[in-house]
This record gives C-alpha cells, sequence and structure tokens, in this order.
C-alpha cells in the first residue's frame, strides 16, 4: 500500500516533470549561519504527509519517516535485512503460531508514562477495528480475533478487542495468530505496529486529533510543538532526554523542511539550506554525482515494476512460451539507464535485492534476448495486436512508450499504448473484466519479508482481497508459500519462498520490469548518513561535519 | 457611492452561491472513486472504503451532497473536512496568505515595470528604445513560467549566492518575509508583465495623438504635465481593468510558481483538492477565488470614476 511519496509531492513533481531542463548543476555554498552547535537542527526534505500523524492510518512514507523519529518499534533491521530486536527484548514463539514478546525495560512515553504491553494492545485493538477506518488496519489480518472486528460492510463489530491478543503483564505481550507465520517477527518494525500511550485515546475510545497533531512517542525525538498540516511548513523535533537506547552524538535538533517539488529541495541541498534528501528528482542524478561527490548516495529500495497480464479471463496471454517472448523483448537495461536516469535497475527476479532471498539473474527471461523472443513469439502464434494500458497520472507515460518500443521492433507486432486517468481506474476495469490488454503494475512492500512479493500479489486468496489482478492461480504455488509460513524458522521459510519465487518465475503472471533505487544526498554539515531498509535516516548515526 | 456598493455586494451573492454549486457539480462528476485514489498501488479494504464512504456521504446524490455541505456552512460555519481530517479553514486559512501575498507582490511588480516600461517605449515610439521593449516582452511571454522559474532560481538562488556568498534571494519557502517573494513574485507576473507593457504603450500613444493634447501642449503646459495629467491619466483606464483581472488570474494560476519555490499556497492544493476530488478544498478556494474576482472587480468600478470624472456612481 506504501505509495513512494506523500500525494503533495508526487502531484508536485508530477507537475514539474514537464520540465525540459534539468536543473542541476553547481555545487553548494555556505550560509550565513555557520556555525555547527548542538543547537543547529539538522534539516531534512519532506514531502507533505498525508494525514494526521497516526501510525495506525499512516500507510505513506513521509508519515512513516516523522513518526519513525518520534516513535521506537518493536523490531529494527540491521545490515543483513534481518530484524532485531529494537523495544522488544525478544520475540519468541514455538509454534510460530503463539508469540511472545517480552518488552525492553527502560523505556517511557514523552509525557512521563512508562511504557507497557497494555499500549501495545490498545494501539492494535484500535487499528485493527473497521469503524476507525484506519488506513493500515490490514497488518492485523494474521492475528486471531480480527475478523470479529471486521464483520463486514454495514455491521457492527460485537468486540472492540482481538481474542488473540493479551497483555499478560506490564511487560509481557502475547499474539495468537490464525495460522502459523514464520515471518510474523519482521513485521513488526512497521509504523502500524507501534503503541498508543493512554493519553491518545479520548473520551470515545478513539485517537484524537490532538494526539494527530502532536503525536506523543516512545522513540528518540519527541515534537516540539503540534504540527498543524496545510500550514506548517516544518516540523520541528528534539531528541527526547530519558530515551533509552543510542543518542546521536553532537546535535540535538532535528527538523524535516515540507517540499512540494524534490527539484526545488534539490536546489536547496546545494545552496547548504538543506543537509540530507532522500528522493533526489531523476533529473538531478547525472549532476548530483559530480556536484555532491561522496556525499550522493544509490542503494536499493525495495519497490518493483511490473507488466501484468489479465490471466484470468484473456486467454490470448495463456501461452507462457508468448509471455516469456514479450519478457525476453524489453530491454531493461537501457530503460532503467536512459528512462529513469538510474533511478531504477533491470529487475531479474520476483523479490527485490533489497531484501532476504533474492537471487541475482534468477529470472532467465528477464534477460534482454531479441533474437530468442522474436522466434518464441512466432512459434507460440502470439497475437498481432497487443494493448498496453498504464495510469497517466504517475510519470509512467516514458517508461510504457519504450517498453511498447521494444516490443514492436523486437517481436513485429502492433502496440497500442492505452493510458488512464488514475491507477483505480485501471483496477475498476480489470474488476469488471472490461479492460483484455497488458497493464503496468507496481508494488511496494508492507514487511521486508520475501513472503510480501508473493502471497498478496500472486496467492488464489488475494484475487478476491489482495492485489492479485491478474487473476493468477497456481495450487502448487499456494502450498509452498503455506510450507514457507509455516517453518519453523524465517530463515527455513525463506527457502520455500525462494522455492515459490521459481514457480513465479516459470509461470511469469506478471513480467518483472525494473527494481527501484533510493537516491539520496547530504550536505556538507553532516556525515554518517545512513538510510535503511525501510528508507529512513538512521538518526543516531549521523554526525556534524 | 455607499449604495453603489452595497447594490455590488447583494449582488454577489447569487453569483457565489451559484459558483460553488456549479464547482460541487463538476468535482463530483469527476470520474473515479475519491476513497481509492487515497490508497496508492493497493487494493484498499472493502470495509474501510464503505466506512469512509459513508463519513463523508459519498454514496448521496449530488444534491443531499451540496445540501450536507451548505447547511454545514451556514448552521456550524464549518467548511468541511479533508479525507485527512483536517478542517478546510484551518487548511486554508495560512495557505491563502502565502498565495494572497504572492500575487500582490506579483501585481504590485508587474504595475511599477508594465507602466514605467511602456511608458517609456510610448515616448521614444518607433526608436530603437521602442523596439528593445516590444522585443523583450514577447520574449517574456515567450518563455513558460516552468522554465524562468527553475533557471531564476538556480541563477539568482542558487549561483548568485555561490559567487557573492550572500543570499539575495531565498531559494525557497516563505519564511524570510518580502525577500521570500520578490522572486517568484517577478517570474508569476512575468507574462503580465509584458502585456501590461504593450497595454500601456498603446494606450498612451492612442491618447497623446488626442486633440486635449494638442490643446494642453498648445496652451504652453510643460510636457511633463501634458503626460502625466492629461496623457497618462487618461490613458490608465484599460490598464486598470487588465491590472484588476489579473489579480484573479495570478492567484489562481500561481501553481507552478508556488511549486517550484516551494510557498505553501493555495494553487497545489487546489490541483490536489481535483485530484483526489476533495469538494471542500476546492468548493472552498474557488469561492474565495471568484470573491477575489468580484471584489477586484468593484474597485476598478470605482477606480474609473476617480480617473475620469464625468463617470458618476449613485
Amino acid at each position: 500500500m506504501r505509495v513512494t511519496k506523500g500525494a503533495q509531492i508526487v502531484a508536485g513533481t508530477a507537475l514539474l516533470a514537464v520540465a525540459v531542463a534539468a536543473c542541476g548543476g553547481g555545487s553548494g555554498t555556505e550560509t550565513g549561519n555557520s556555525g555547527t552547535s548542538a543547537d543547529t537542527p539538522v534539516r531534512m526534505e519532506l514531502g507533505e504527509p498525508q494525514n494526521l500523524l497516526v501510525p495506525s492510518n499512516t500507510t505513506e512514507s513521509e508519515g512513516a519517516e516523522t513518526l519513525a523519529a518520534i516513535f521506537e518499534p518493536l523490531v529494527n533491521y540491521n545490515e543483513n535485512k534481518e530484524a532485531v530486536e529494537a523495544a522488544a527484548e525478544s520475540i519468541t514463539s514455538d509454534d510460530n503460531k503463539v508469540w511472545t514478546i517480552k518488552l525492553k525495560p527502560g523505556y517511557t512515553w514523552h509525557n512521563g508514562e512508562p511504557l507497557i504491553a497494555q499500549n501495545y494492545v490498545d494501539a492494535w485493538n484500535f487499528a485493527a477495528n473497521q469503524e476507525n477506518a484506519q488506513g493500515a488496519g490490514y497488518f492485523f489480518g494474521r492475528i486471531d480475533g480480527y475478523a470479529d472486528l471486521n464483520p463486514g460492510e454495514g455491521k457492527t463489530p460485537s468486540t472492540k478487542e482481538m481474542k488473540g491478543l493479551k497483555a499478560v503483564d506490564d511487560t509481557t505481550l502475547q499474539v495468537t495468530l490464525t495460522a502459523p507465520f514464520s515471518q510474523f517477527k519482521t513485521m513488526l518494525g512497521y509504523t502500524a505496529f507501534y503503541p498508543l500511550p493512554k493519553a491518545a485515546f479520548g473520551a470515545d475510545g478513539k485517537v484524537t486529533t490532538e494526539f494527530g497533531e502532536k503525536p506523543i512517542g516512545q522513540g528518540l525525538f519527541k515534537l516540539d510543538k503540534p504540527y498543524k498540516k496545510g500550514t506548517d511548513q516544518t516540523i520541528e523535533l528534539s531528541v527526547y532526554d530519558k530515551y533509552p537506547g543510542k543518542k546521536p552524538n553532537g546535535w540535538t535538533k532535528l527538523q524535516f523542511k515540507l517540499y512540494n517539488s524534490s527539484e526545488t529541495a534539490y536546489n536547496d541541498l546545494q545552496g547548504d539550506n538543506i543537509d540530507i534528501h532522500d528522493s533526489l528528482p531523476a533529473s538531478a542524478i547525472a549532476s548530483a554525482k559530480t556536484a555532491l561527490g561522496d556525499r550522493y548516495q544509490d542503494q536499493p529500495d525495495a519497490g518493483i515494476g511490473y507488466i501484468g497480464f489479465p490471466l484470468q479471463y484473456n486467454d490470448e496471454y495463456k501461452d507462457v512460451k508468448m509471455r516469456e517472448a514479450i519478457s525476453m523483448a524489453i530491454d531493461r537495461k537501457t530503460i532503467a539507464e536512459t528512462v529513469f536516469s538510474g533511478t531504477r535497475a533491470p529487475a531479474d527476479d520476483f523479490i527485490n535485492p533489497a531484501i532476504a532471498g533474492y537471487r541475482q539473474g534468477a529470472c532467465a527471461a528477464c534477460s534482454y534476448n531479441p533474437g530468442k523472443a522474436k522466434e518464441q513469439y512466432a512459434a507460440a502464434n502470439g497475437p498481432k495486436k497487443l494493448e498496453l494500458g498504464y495510469n497517466a497520472d504517475g510519470g509512467h507515460k516514458e517508461w510504457i512508450e519504450a517498453v511498447a518500443n521494444n516490443l514492436r521492433a523486437n517481436l513485429g507486432v502492433e502496440v497500442t499504448v492505452k493510458p488512464f486517468e488514475k491507477f483505480a481506474s485501471i483496477l475498476d476495469d480489470l474488476d469488471a473484466k472490461k479492460y483484455k490488454g497488458m497493464f503496468r503494475m507496481g508494488w511496494a512492500i508492507d514487511y521486508p519479508s520475501a513472503e510480501n512479493y508473493l502471497t498478496p500479489i500472486f496467492s488464489t486468496g488475494a484475487i478476491k482481497t489482495g492485489s492479485n489482478y491478474a487473476g493468477y492461480t497456481n495450487p502448487e504455488f499456494d502450498e509452498t508459500v503455506a510450507k514457507g509460513d509455516q517453518a519453523a524458522t524465517a530463515e527455513e521459510g525463506l527457502k520455500f519462498y525462494q522455492q515459490a519465487d521459481d514457480i513465479l518465475i516459470k509461470d511469469l503472471p506478471y513480467i518483472p520490469v525494473y527494481f527501484y533505487r533510493n537516491n539520496s544526498g547530504y550536505s556538507t554539515k553532516v556525515k554518517n548518513v545512513k538510510i535503511n531498509l525501510l528508507n529512513q535516516v538512521e538518526w543516531a548515526d549521523v554526525e556534524k561535519a | 457611492m455607499g449604495r453603489y456598493i452595497i447594490r455590488r455586494l447583494i449582488q454577489a451573492l447569487p453569483v457565489l452561491l451559484g459558483a460553488t454549486f456549479f464547482i460541487f457539480a463538476i468535482v463530483f462528476a469527476l470520474p473515479g472513486d475519491p476513497v481509492a485514489a487515497l490508497a496508492g498501488d493497493k487494493r484498499q479494504d472493502p470495509n474501510i472504503v464503505a466506512i469512509i464512504r459513508d463519513q463523508y456521504h459519498l454514496n448521496d446524490p449530488l444534491l443531499v451532497q451540496y445540501w450536507y455541505y451548505i447547511k454545514g456552512i451556514v448552521l456550524e460555519g464549518d467548511f468541511g473536512k479533508t479525507f485527512a481530517g483536517v478542517p478546510v479553514t484551518q487548511l486554508l486559512a495560512g495557505k491563502l496568505q502565502v498565495t494572497l501575498n504572492l500575487a500582490l507582490v506579483a501585481l504590485t511588480l508587474e504595475a511599477i515595470i508594465g507602466v514605467l516600461l511602456g511608458l517609456w517605449a510610448a515616448l521614444r515610439r518607433g526608436r530603437a528604445t521602442d523596439t528593445a521593449i516590444l522585443a523583450s516582452t514577447l520574449l517574456l511571454i515567450s518563455i513558460p513560467t516552468l522554465v524562468s522559474g527553475f533557471v531564476l532560481q538556480l541563477w539568482l538562488g542558487v549561483w548568485l549566492k555561490q559567487v557573492t556568498g550572500t543570499e539575495f534571494f531565498p531559494i525557497s519557502g516563505a519564511t524570510q518575509g518580502l525577500k521570500s517573494y520578490l522572486l517568484p513574485g517577478f517570474v508569476l507576473a512575468g507574462v503580465s508583465i509584458a502585456y501590461l507593457t504593450r497595454l500601456t504603450r498603446t494606450s498612451l500613444v492612442e491618447t497623446l495623438r488626442s486633440d486635449y493634447i494638442r490643446t494642453a501642449t498648445a496652451k504652453g503646459l510643460s510636457r511633463r504635465r501634458v503626460i502625466g495629467r492629461h496623457g497618462l491619466r487618461n490613458a490608465l483606464i484599460p490598464m486598470v481593468t487588465y491590472l484588476g483581472a489579473d489579480l484573479g488570474n495570478l492567484m489562481g494560476g500561481a501553481v507552478i510558481t508556488e511549486t517550484i519555490f516551494n510557498l505553501p499556497g493555495i494553487g497545489l492544493q487546489l490541483y490536489n483538492g481535483v485530484y483526489l476530488r476533495e469538494q471542500p478544498i476546492v468548493v472552498g478556494i474557488v469561492t474565495v477565488l471568484v470573491l477575489v474576482y468580484i471584489l477586484a472587480n468593484l474597485v476598478v468600478d470605482l477606480m474609473y470614476a476617480v480617473l475620469d470624472p464625468r463617470i458618476r456612481y449613485e
């Protein structure tokens, strides 16, 4: 669900995408306000958060980045992409079904209350209850009792508590799932799983607007003043004295500056008016490498872009050989380097390199081979006319046109490119079985497990309730994923997920085209800026230069 | 005069009401589901969609939705909430100020530069200065805001700061008072400056050919007085009309400039409101713009009487 940026910055960037000139070039200089005292804030570019700052209603990156500074998750992710305990002391289970989470002592809320297990129970029950219409409510779908809180449209939940969720004592939380799930621990680092203090709830049991404007967390930073959405241009934070974990060395203030356009933010980075920019625009990549030097960073980002087929109701695409041929006819490398200026990488697996389980070159049909493509397409008797749909509001036109040109040139077929107004319009037409062509599709993960690239997009169950827009169904795939879910350890589970990944590579219900990259840069005033798996800055490591 | 103003303001009421309904209906007619647009690349939980739709009365017919909207304004002074739960009044209060500041700075720059250049060109009619001014206005008209905005931001914001070490024009944000608005104001006013220059020149050239100018000169009045009192004042009427109408245009058309210079104004808010089909935002902004147009027109009409004593209002 995570859109890459807040609506604001997407809209702003899309608006300015028409700009012909790349507005980079030149490097920064000193501003008037010199000095590196602890009171000068570290300043970071951010898009406007889409909603008020409530963890269970935050499913986009900008709100998540803000909340990550204020809250401490149960787990963090280390450099090996594994989940390690943060606010949790231990997370254990004998059967992958009943999980026991012990809390680490020492954490307090920014208003002084101690952090207790009940805070998690309250927050999760609130998030899962359909009456509260929280955007991230579905994250709790695996917990026993979720169904009671979500009886369906027009019905009122019979209870306000999930029966699978219990605070055994102040420091122990017990979670029972409906079915074993080996990856449960990896899920817990996400925004939706943050706890909420007693002070968050109003008399009616709902999170108050005041809390949404000035959330009280238990993490590294506390908000200095309420964030008035729409009016404020910055979000100001300072280090919470009683935070028990690692604190940044030599600075105490953090400022998020809200931008509508990442091009403008890049100009401000060059002018040393901000210190960290974690979403450099494609137009600036070429100049950023020379202008920023070592201060430019490029790392994998967990998103994937696909071309999908309406397998469920259009038999034209039924032949795997023909889908393989289409895949081999796409010149991913050139698209990544030219169309995307290196902000994407050619895809060669259904699992992204940012996540454990990725195997380089796993998808053989993902390498460019125009000769074989043409031969195989002819042998499979592929249709002479193809249609390729995309949503025109997300900057997808260029790469879709490039793919269409590849297919025309390499397969000798006629390709019509069909723009849809919004992404939702494609989905509506697919649901109504009205649109019969290929379509552009994308996925950004909900939690960093290989499983998240499989079940929500390709399982049979996801046709109705998830994002299986191809309508792909293969019992062998479903079984293999289920084996992974039930495996004794996360590592063992991964082996099954890779087997399931192999099935996808064989069946190609979608064609993976590119992996996202994260392109960031920082100013001369800071150093040691690291961006983690969730695209969030590791604040405790950042130092002033 | 007082009665005239009151009458004009009363006449504005049905215009305002009509505009709100019209805009409400247009946004209503946009394709796609506003709730689905919130979700990005993932299907939303149908339960939650249903609940949000219910909360915002999205399942009701147009007239019922409009009734809820107007009822909220009249009875509770509530202009509605965005899907994020932020009251529209709070959202717009700060942003309107920014856009109004930007538009006023742009209008002032436009009036000063436009009139001066036009005056200069008219007085040097047919000579090199005139040609140079006309050529540069053509240049201004043909460069889109998108290009001039980024180029000036890079030259005067980033490079000039590098070369001189001081910041003359902030690159982005509205935190440094008037200074923040100068560059974006100029960029926003660019095309209008060009038009106003040409309008001033033409209008003045025409006026200067009139009989009364010849009479004034023959009376032995100084050149300054002839041009200032008799020429320019009479030539001002079309210019004032243009400036009045332009205030609304500048406010409504500021989206690109606001985005480039990261000014938190209503432009991008309007764009997003339309994109997400958030009726309260779109209607709120458009209503304010209509109000600006109405007031600007009223001021223009009153200015006529000041400029030309023959015009009287009852």
